[in-house]
């Protein structure tokens, strides 16, 4: 589904990511850790086309396209969804005119009628319920004066509407308390399936005591230096990261 | 451009001889109460002149269009199939209900109706009540708007030959809102369009005003309305400026509330090429509330100026400012937002805000939020801004699939709709809302 071929990229001409290599299939969950500063938000922006990130070199192909040449709206519209680590706030949006208006975008790209609002309101009741959300944030601005659950919550909510096929979570485990990391994941795992690949960016071991990957990525200096299964999660949260740690990054400090 | 120079002032061309010309006319000296009235609005004109761009009150706003072309003076309404056409049509999302139809600043009573109006208000001509109600008007034109205050507002009270004409008696509610629609339908035209409403002890009304042309002619409006709300008396107003892009406005509103008053304005501008206001509310007596909100959708060459005055005088009065403009295009918008606070006004709690947002490198927004407090024991804050559209939120939703068109479309409408939401008459807020979304959304791009 998603191949990633030595991938350089650059934020204000700051090189961060320098030859990332990472392969995931359809159903798979990837995991990528990795300390502070390590370029694991920079590669789930990257992914998801933020104009900031420069790609100053490498390729991502996805589903036999190049990703790097399409627009951030073309990725949506062709299944890749970005969980923000800080979900913006829209005033004056509400969270179920910006889905439907998302959604129909989508549905038309995939050459499928538009959904009106009596339907697309039937539908994110249904999927509200599934996912324990408070029917009140539908109509309530996008993010606007959410607490940081109920943010992170809202973009779960958003993944489990738009049905992706690569949803990519940057750091959904922050802020968290126990109870909203629970039930986040509870989310999460509803929505895995077999055609659904996840990339899961963070920093602790905890949330994958709940979204239990396949595979896990330590990122250190812009580049995976160790690749594993889940019990390297385990491991890392024994060990800390500075044995995993790429040799430029063991010099920095 | 006009320019005066020591001993001399800018009265612009066409404007010496309208003045000369209607001194001499019956209507001038129809109703010999209003003489004076008349003669201190010539002699303040003709004392002071157009202002010129050293005019403090005028640095932002050239009124070079109005003085360079030449107008002729309104002498009798053009009513003709189109505008009595436009005039059904133009609801403003009112449906049925009183409506006065003025047409180039004359009073039509066949384009008005009077439906829902109950016993004892009196709603129609301004130039009929002047003879038939001097009792109601005498007391109050030109107490609010003065002649001498501004140099539009003197040569609007020597020109005006008509206008609406609202009394709500003592605790009449009337709960249709009252559209006073203004056509304009001749070319090369200056009106001076005169509106008086006045609300008795605590009476209520809605009034919409609303300025409309069915054709694309170039005019020039010279609009005035004063505003009486008594005791505990509550009025709520918009102004719906939606004229034709080659429409010239200048407009002063002046509002008097008393004790336990209340007055809301709501301002929305989406039309005319070039349109100042002045809008001036005194609360005069204890506990009098005002609420201004204003919306402005700039684009082309539009110019719109907003210069509010919100004058405390009494205790324990609060009142409240909004102000949002939306500029594209080579659009000019201009906020002066003064808000005083006399000697007496303890407890007043005033906030004014003003937020602009410029969409285009060629647009230019002036922006000047003014408070002044000689009382100690207040509560007073103002703020403007001048900004873009957040570029995280185009991004957040571009990752949701939108467009950046559609995405700066959606935050365009958005940044209104925080404005408008604040809109007194639901109908009004709707149509607006509604037609707002149209024009930055279904139509795609907005320019």
């Amino acid at each position: 589904m998603l191949e990633v071929k030595d991938l350089q990229a650059a934020v204000a001409k700051k090189p961060i990511l320098k030859g990332l290599s990472l392969s995931v299939k359809a159903g798979e969950v990837h995991a990528i850790m990795g300390p502070n500063g390590s370029g694991k938000s920079t590669l789930a922006q990257v992914l998801a086309g933020h104009p900031s990130y420069e790609v100053t070199g490498g390729t991502v192909t996805y589903e036999g396209k190049d990703l790097l040449a399409m627009s951030p709206e073309d990725r949506a519209k062709d299944g890749i969804f970005l969980a923000f680590q800080y979900p913006v706030e829209i005033p004056g949006v509400s969270n179920s005119y910006f889905l439907r208006a998302g959604y129909n975008e989508i549905r038309r790209h995939r050459g499928e009628p538009e959904v009106d609002v009596m339907d697309f309101n039937k539908l994110l009741k249904e999927k509200s319920k599934v996912l324990h959300i408070d029917e009140s944030l539908l109509n309530r601005p996008v993010n606007e004066g959410f607490s940081g659950g109920e943010k992170k919550r809202n973009e779960i909510f958003q993944l489990a509407v738009l049905e992706p096929k690569l949803a990519i979570l940057d750091e959904t485990d922050s802020g968290l308390d126990i109870d909203a990391l629970r039930a986040v994941s509870d989310g999460v795992n509803r929505l895995r399936s077999k055609d659904r690949a996840f990339i899961v960016v963070t920093h602790y071991q905890r949330l994958l005591n709940y979204i239990v990957p396949d595979f896990v990525h330590v990122l250190s200096a812009g580049r995976i230096v160790k690749s594993g299964g889940k019990e390297l999660a385990l491991e890392l949260e024994k060990r800390g990261y500075d044995w995993v740690k790429a040799p430029e990054a063991a010099e920095a400090r | 451009m006009t320019t005066a120079t020591a001993g001399t002032v800018a009265t612009g061309g066409c404007w010496p001889a309208h003045l000369e010309a209607f001194e001499k006319s019956a209507a001038f000296r129809r109703v010999p109460w209003a003489l004076d009235l008349r003669k201190t609005g010539l002699a303040s004109f003709r004392e002071s002149g157009f202002p010129t761009p050293s005019d403090e009150e005028w640095l932002y706003t050239s009124v070079e269009p109005i003085t360079s072309n030449a107008f002729r003076q309104s002498l009798a309404p053009n009513v003709d199939g189109l505008v009595a056409n436009h005039a059904a049509r133009f609801t403003f999302g009112l449906k049925g209900g009183p409506r006065l139809v003025l047409v180039d600043g004359f009073f039509s009573r066949e384009l008005s109706s009077f439906e829902g109006l109950p016993e004892g208000v009196i709603a129609g001509s301004l130039a009929e009540a002047m003879e038939s109600h001097s009792d109601l008007v005498e007391p109050r034109l030109g107490r609010l708007a003065r002649p001498g205050s501004t140099s539009f507002v003197s040569l609007n009270t020597a020109l005006f030959q008509d206008g609406a004409f609202l009394y709500v008696p003592p605790g009449r509610v009337v709960d249709a809102p009252i559209l006073v629609l203004h056509l304009s339908h001749a070319s090369y035209v200056a009106s001076h369009p005169r509106h008086l409403f006045v609300l008795g002890e605590g009476a209520q009304a809605s009034v919409v005003e609303a300025w409309a042309s069915p054709s694309c002619d170039l005019y020039f409006t010279n609009a005035v309305t004063e505003a009486d709300v008594a005791r505990g008396a509550a009025l709520r107003s918009a102004r719906i400026e939606a004229e034709s892009g080659n429409a010239f406005q200048i407009a002063s509103t002046q509002v008097r509330v008393a004790e336990g008053g209340f007055y809301q304005s709501d301002v929305a501008v989406t039309g005319a090429e070039f349109f100042r206001h002045d809008l001036g509310v005194r609360l005069e007596g204890e506990r009098a509330e005002a609420r201004l909100f204003g919306l402005s959708v700039a684009s082309g060459r539009q110019h719109v100026d907003h210069h509010t005055v919100i004058d405390h005088s009494k205790p324990n009065c609060p009142s409240r400012e909004y102000y949002k403009a939306i500029l594209t295009g080579r659009s000019r918008v201009v906020f002066n937002g003064k808000v005083f606070v006399r000697q007496d006004a303890q407890k007043t709690d005033a906030k004014q805000t003003n937020k602009n947002l410029l969409l285009s490198e060629d647009a230019r927004v002036d922006t000047k939020p003014q408070l002044e407090i000689f009382a100690d024991d207040v509560k007073c804050t103002h703020g403007a801004t001048v900004g873009q559209l957040d570029e995280d939120m185009v991004y957040y939703c571009r990752t949701r699939g939108l467009s950046p068109e559609v995405a700066r479309g959606i935050l365009t409408y958005a940044f209104a709709r925080d404005a408008l939401q604040h809109f007194a008459i639901p109908a009004v807020r709707e149509h607006i809302d509604q037609s707002l979304y149209q024009r930055l959304l279904d139509a795609g791009r907005f320019a």
